[in-house]
């Protein structure tokens, strides 16, 4: 597995009774160091970040509320085989077959 | 930790319809009760899924929000690409290989999907297959009753 992510070293002030907390939950083992738990931190905010921002933009309240039917799922399904189908034929299916 | 790979279809429908099963596995990642094994070849069909579906914003947003994932692990292809030959001979479309190796490259515990003709195949007795329904009992949340399970 090759992870080849760039990083950038950001300084922030904190309140001494949040990093007293943070080296608690470091003893305790849950992080390794306090790098590791702020790249946790930021990573779960901006997840939650993106969804409702995703959510604002995809999900409208009416469809939203109903079910997804059993054509509407069909379809769904088929449109992934099709994608599926036409990134292996293009990027794999010489090399690997 | 419990590790599961998530098909596309999981994360379309979390994201075309909140109160599913699919969302509550997508949540349960961002809230790291288990790891999320992913692909290169899961990014590229999501890229491409969403950009039709949508539009080419709303697929790189999904692609920024999957790789914001606190928990995850990516499979990519110099690593699944190794299982190929290993395992061609028990799915019907080689397309679906991609998959089907990264769940075994990261050691999954489960394949998380809808998708009744994948599960079906004779991988089936080698790949542990579950509904989104199933998948969130077994990460003892409380799921939704709904149509297939989605």
């Amino acid at each position: 597995m090759v992870n080849t992510m760039s990083t950038e070293v950001v300084t922030a002030r904190l309140p001494l009774n949040d990093t007293e907390l943070i080296d608690f939950f470091i003893k305790n083992g849950e992080f390794k160091s306090k790098s590791d738990f702020f790249r946790f931190a930021v990573k779960r905010t901006l997840a939650e970040l993106i969804q409702k921002q995703l959510d604002s933009l995809i999900l409208k309240k009416e469809t939203n509320k109903k079910e997804i039917t059993k054509k509407e799922l069909d379809d769904i399904l088929t449109s992934i085989k099709k994608v599926r189908k036409e990134i292996w034929s293009k990027k794999y299916a010489k090399s690997l077959s | 930790m419990l590790k599961a790979y998530l098909d596309t279809n999981i994360y379309f429908i979390s994201r075309i319809n909140s109160k599913t099963n699919s969302r509550l596995a997508i949540n349960a990642t961002i809230n790291e009760q288990f790891e999320v094994i992913q692909s290169d070849h899961l990014y590229d069909e999501i890229q491409s899924l969403f950009k039709r579906k949508f539009n080419k914003d709303i697929a790189s947003f999904q692609i920024k929000f999957m790789r914001a994932f606190p928990l995850k692990t990516i499979i990519y292809k110099e690593n699944w690409s190794l299982l190929i030959n290993q395992f061609k001979r028990y799915v019907t479309d080689m397309d679906d290989l991609p998959h089907i190796c990264s769940y075994f490259f990261g050691k999954c515990d489960y394949f998380v999907t809808i998708n009744r003709r994948l599960t079906q195949m004779e991988i089936k007795n080698q790949v542990n297959f579950i509904t989104p329904k199933k998948f969130v009992e077994k990460l003892e949340l409380k799921s939704i009753d709904t149509d297939k399970e989605i």
